[in-house]
């Protein structure tokens, strides 16, 4: 497992920078808190709405560019040289995308505790939302992933829209065995309507079946890249 | 001896779509690499070289035919752990010098003490020890190299596959590159060399390919590639340069070549005349003549098959 860290580690490390502008996103949120603490729970809520939708955007963004960044890059030859398998490589991506995506999600859930918690928002449903729309991010990347293994970003972006579409709209419309099929909309429809009272819950179910088919992408995504020449730029 | 790096009728096409013809870059390719061995492997752009390397490291997968590097196939992950991979224009993680080496080895496994004295051993080889603190971004493209070069040292591999090493580096960085390929080899290493500067090739390679068009065209030593078997060149003194067509005067002495048949004769000739033979000996091309008569030959040969299929 050693190697798989030693990707996950780098790749956090190469998106420091997009990671950072994400949490000053958070933090602008937390000062607007700060500078007008009664006037605005709605506000506040809304914002906390939005970047709930925007982490999945952002799971999308680095599961569509991580293979191509390192194939353009020609970096991905000095990796690839060494002792590991593809699969390892697809799992190190992964693993990094997931520690990006989960510094944000606990940064959004404690900035959450603080700033809603205290116009009564229910602090208990908030973390287990936050797990909910940490497993939808990663779903989304691992999908985006599989899919950038034989399609260029920009169509790999498009098509996971589709694909997380298409049974959000079955499901929108009362399917509910369509909940299950990669449930991104399920798990963060609660954050996104959530309200100060009453409480609101995410499904546990949507939470495994959100693992369980993040960890089938992966192996998808392993079993396409390990079939594949590795196509890297020109000299 | 054992073969190292075997390639046995490889064929590797790239596809493309809409019913393009797929272009071929492999054409029935067959190579042996045997241990302790630096083997160059020359070819014009475009002649197949890299495809051959990235077969060879599992970067792609053949068309057809197989081939085996230190026991295993192609892109086998335990065996990668053995060789050490240098790609051309090679990229690496923009981060500390001695952090990035640490990083690619412990992707092949190396870790604690040990990963320490690997990395700062193959800092020290390449001549980097002091340049261990910067990042990768603030470095020249020849210190790159270098880096490249050190990341593929890291593991101590038994073989070594170099895609242009010297390519971006300055001349003294290029003598010591070749006293490092040389060092390897004392230490039982293979060396898989790909390179166009053929006068480095000329300098520490015991046996050479040329490749052209997806193909072998020539293999073998370097002396037994560089001698012609049919002229010899004779050096003679106090004749006149006139008695041999071709003969260049240079100062007391005259040289002229003959075919091998003639030589007896243009020696008996020069004794005739008095004079003396200094020396007798066979022709030796350069390796750029070899490999510009070879490629050429056979860019000339495809480019008269595809004025017929026209």
């Amino acid at each position: 497992m050693r190697p798989v860290f030693l990707i996950a580690g780098n790749f956090a490390r190469e998106q420091r920078w997009p990671l950072f502008f994400l949490l000053l996103w958070v933090l602008g949120w937390a000062l607007f808190g700060l500078v007008d603490p009664e006037r605005g729970p709605e506000d506040a809520l809304m914002i906390f709405r939005q970047l709930a939708v925007y982490s999945v955007t952002f799971g999308v963004f680095f599961g569509s560019s991580a293979i191509q960044s390192d194939q353009r890059s020609r970096r991905v030859l000095a990796v690839l040289s060494k002792g590991i398998s593809r699969r390892q490589y697809i799992l190190g991506l992964l693993t990094g995308m997931g520690l990006v995506l989960g510094i944000f999600c606990l940064c959004m859930g404690f900035t959450a505790t603080w700033l809603l918690g205290r116009f009564g928002f229910h602090i208990g449903s908030l973390w287990f939302g936050m797990l909910a729309l940490w497993t939808a991010c990663l779903l989304t990347a691992s999908l985006t992933l599989s899919l950038s293994t034989f399609l260029p970003p920009l169509f790999a972006a498009i098509a996971t829209g589709t694909l997380v579409g298409i049974p959000a709209l079955l499901a929108f419309r009362g399917d509910v065995v369509s909940r299950l099929v990669i449930p991104v909309y399920g798990l963060i429809e609660p954050l996104v309507a959530a309200e100060f009272v009453p409480a609101w819950h995410t499904q546990p179910a949507l939470v495994v079946a959100g693992w369980v088919e993040a960890i089938a992408f992966w192996l998808l995504a392993s079993w396409i890249f390990a079939r594949r020449d590795l196509a890297v730029a020109a000299e | 001896m054992s073969a190292v790096l075997e390639y046995d009728e490889i064929v590797k096409e790239y596809r493309s779509w809409f019913g393009k013809r797929p272009i071929r870059a492999l054409a029935g390719f067959s190579l042996s690499v045997e241990r302790g061995e630096i083997f160059g492997f020359l070819g014009p752009n475009g002649a197949g070289k890299s495809t051959a390397i990235h077969l060879a490291m599992g970067f792609m997968n053949p068309t057809s035919g197989h081939g085996q590097m230190l026991g295993a196939r192609f892109g086998d992950v335990p065996t990668r752990r053995r060789v050490g991979f240098l790609a051309e224009n090679v990229a690496l993680y923009q981060r500390r010098a001695e952090t990035a080496i640490r990083f690619y080895g412990g992707l092949n496994g190396l870790h604690g003490a040990e990963l320490t004295r690997a990395a700062r051993a193959a800092l020290d080889a390449v001549d980097m020890q002091t340049e261990s603190a910067r990042n990768l971004g603030q470095f020249s493209r020849g210190m790159v190299q270098r880096m490249g070069l050190a990341q593929a040292l890291v593991n101590d591999p038994e073989l070594l596959i170099l895609d242009e090493p010297t390519s971006a580096l300055d001349p003294a960085a290029r003598v010591a590159v070749r006293e490092l390929l040389l060092r390897c080899r004392e230490q039982g290493k293979t060396v898989f060399l790909s390179s166009h500067l053929l006068s480095e090739v000329e300098l520490v390679c015991d046996r050479v390919a040329i490749l052209s068009q997806g193909r072998v065209v020539r293999t073998g030593t370097l002396p037994a590639l560089l001698e012609t078997t049919d002229r010899v060149e004779i050096v003679a003194e106090r004749v006149p340069s006139t008695m041999f067509s071709g003969a260049i005067a240079r100062g007391a002495r005259t040289e002229f070549t003959v075919s091998k048949q003639e030589q007896r004769e243009a020696i008996e000739r020069v004794w005739s005349e008095d004079g003396e033979v200094v020396s007798v000996n066979p022709v030796r091309r350069s390796l750029e003549e070899l490999f510009l008569e070879l490629t050429s030959t056979n860019d000339d040969a495809a480019e008269t098959r595809d004025e017929r299929k026209a």
